[in-house]
């Protein structure tokens, strides 16, 4: 049964430009690169339980990076992409070897700075970034294919975000994605069975600034053209509201999120005016009443209704008491 | 031109430790990293900017309007989040304050618009001569009410009851709770009292900047000034925003505005490398 849904799945994914217009496949596109960022933050913020405020930066370092490779180095598109994403993994190291050594929530501050300054790197240093006009980024081409299209660039993206979501579903379950949960829930009992703390937690971070970063390369050619107003705060905020949303500590939450807080938007257009004020509300009702996001909230239905159930994974939060770690 | 920098770097300094004083109070109090610490500041230069505009209340009264204004909606803030978020990780209470600054700061927005409004000095503006420096009565009076502030703040917390009891709290929740203080009262009370002393610091430093719903940038500023001065301690709020306001403004005067506005976000950066618990913070030492 599960094998022959997951195939009707793949083959519903595969055909799926037959059936939706340019703007529609233009959105879907739009999902596929927000699910990169938010597994990359599930990994960070709801298995190792570190806040990064400054996402968007990363996001804009690939994104800029990708195109600036591309333009000025004529490195192909296939090299350049990924290496937007070991760019910005490089540079998450800057940032999260002092911040992460330390208990505490350095991490959130150092990067809420780091996303204010990339921003402002991209504005002032005109000569390589074009400052606040912003950037054309043409379409990629592979021999004689060319992927202009909405739906021919669908499949690069596809591929792409099914190989990351294969990732990180396969590293939460592994040892090391164990570790990240353990330091999670208590990072006492963690340092003393022997876990390198600053290690993980800088793995885990250096992880989601390169799937950020990834994402970043994918998005220029999509929108074909970026500017640094794209990459600030809001957005960064945007991306863990994805990750609250759908449900912290879950890759399908992570999924949920993403494509829900993606697709809303362009349904809710009357709204643009008010939307930061109704995310924002939104957000806070979430983490209050639902933190397990929605994911959460349909699995413990579902508990519920299976009681003798065995529960196997339990990757979710337990709430911890102050002062007691 | 030193002196000169010193001088002028002070008056930052003094409205980064005033920031950095709010978000050290509610650390200390309930372990939440408030990153909404600079919308505070913006709200409280609306208040101002709107109670002026429509009463032309004395520079006095408006500066109490705003202080009891804010205070109330700090209370506000700890019932409607924090209350129903206190057995809530370290983490998703930083998010909530994160949900706090959008929602205040798109709210703004939607009231006031994208515009700078310029805020009537208070004080005159005009630089005067002392030896061999200039100095602005402006900027003088601005440092003298933060100084002012400061010291209400130290002595609230050294001689009154309720300070006491917060202090206590601060140390341990559980055995303060025990000794009949309500945990509860001194959570509301730090909320007050940090997002009190963010609203006046937006009537002092609306002057200078304008008012602008975007202006609760200089808080980020400010969180790097509490890095380096100690993330726990109150004194070093103040130590390390002085310094960090005295450094970026060296740094303008003799390398150039852009980095200027990079220098906060270098000395966190180093301070985390060299000193992690600050110039006076104290080292935390982990329990189980």
């Amino acid at each position: 049964m599960k094998r022959v849904l997951t195939i009707a799945f793949t083959v519903w994914l595969l055909v799926l430009p037959l059936f939706l217009g340019r703007y529609h496949m233009y959105v879907v596109n739009l999902v596929g690169i927000s699910i990169i960022l938010a597994l990359g933050l599930a990994v960070l913020t709801g298995f190792t339980g570190q806040i990064s405020l400054g996402h968007a930066a990363f996001f804009g370092i690939g994104a800029y990076a990708s195109a600036l490779l591309t333009s000025k180095l004529a490195i192909p598109f296939w090299l350049s992409f990924p290496l937007g994403g070991i760019l910005a993994a490089l540079i998450s190291l800057g940032i999260g070897l002092p911040a992460l050594r330390i208990r505490g929530h350095y991490l959130a501050l150092a990067t809420l700075g780091f996303g204010q300054i990339i921003q402002l790197i991209l504005i002032h240093w005109d000569s390589l970034t074009n400052g606040p006009r912003g950037l054309v980024v043409a379409r990629p081409t592979l021999g004689g294919l060319k992927f202009s299209s909405d739906s021919s660039y669908y499949y690069i993206i596809l591929i792409v975000s099914a190989f990351l979501t294969w990732f990180s579903w396969n590293l939460v379950r592994s040892r090391i994605g164990r570790t990240f949960i353990s330091i999670r829930d208590s990072s006492v009992a963690s340092a003393s069975l022997g876990i390198n703390l600053t290690r993980y937690k800088v793995v885990a971070f250096l992880l989601s600034s390169f799937f950020a970063g990834v994402a970043g390369g994918l998005y220029g050619p999509l929108v074909k053209f970026i500017d640094p107003l794209g990459f600030g705060l809001w957005q960064s905020a945007l991306y863990l509201m994805m990750i609250v949303v759908g449900g912290m500590a879950s890759i399908p939450g992570a999924i949920i999120g993403a494509v829900l807080l993606t697709v809303l938007p362009e349904i809710l257009r009357g709204f643009a005016e008010y939307r930061e004020l109704i995310y924002g509300i939104a957000l806070l009702l979430c983490l209050i009443f639902i933190p397990n996001g929605i994911y959460g909230l349909f699995r413990d239905i579902g508990r519920k209704m299976k009681p003798n159930a065995i529960v196997v994974e339990s990757p979710e939060r337990v709430p911890s008491e102050k002062g007691t770690v | 031109m030193f002196l000169q920098l010193i001088i002028s770097g002070l008056t930052v300094g003094f409205l980064y430790a005033l920031i950095g004083l709010g978000f050290v109070i509610i650390y200390k109090a309930t372990s939440i990293l408030n990153i909404a610490q600079g919308e505070m500041v913006m709200l409280g230069a609306f208040i101002g900017y709107t109670l002026n505009l429509y009463f032309k209340l004395p520079f006095p009264v408006l500066f109490l309007s705003v202080f009891v204004l804010t205070a109330l909606f700090g209370i506000l803030i700890d019932l409607i989040a924090f209350r129903p978020l206190k057995h809530a990780p370290e983490s998703t209470l930083i998010m909530a304050t994160l949900a706090i600054l959008i929602i205040i700061q798109s709210g703004a927005r939607l009231v006031w618009g994208d515009d700078v409004y310029p805020f009537p000095p208070v004080f005159n503006p005009m630089a005067k001569r002392v030896g061999r420096i200039f100095i602005t009565p402006q900027n003088v009076w601005l440092m003298v009410i933060a100084a002012g502030l400061m010291t209400a703040l130290f002595v609230f917390f050294q001689f009154t009851k309720m300070g006491k009891a917060m202090r206590a709290t601060q140390q341990r929740p559980e055995t303060a709770s025990l000794m009949g203080i309500s945990v509860k009262r001194v959570f509301s009370l730090s909320w007050a009292i940090s997002s009190a002393l963010g609203g006046v610091t937006g009537v002092l430093v609306a002057p200078l900047l304008g008012v602008s719903p975007s202006m609760g940038w200089i808080g980020i500023k400010a969180y790097a000034a509490v890095i380096l001065g100690g993330f726990n301690s109150l004194p070093g709020a103040v130590v390390g925003g002085l310094s960090l306001g005295i450094i970026e403004n060296l740094a303008g005067g003799y390398l150039s505005s852009a980095v200027k506005e990079i220098t906060g976000f270098f000395v966190l950066i180093l301070v985390l490398v060299i000193r992690p618990t600050g110039l006076l913070g104290r080292k935390v030492v982990n329990k189980v």
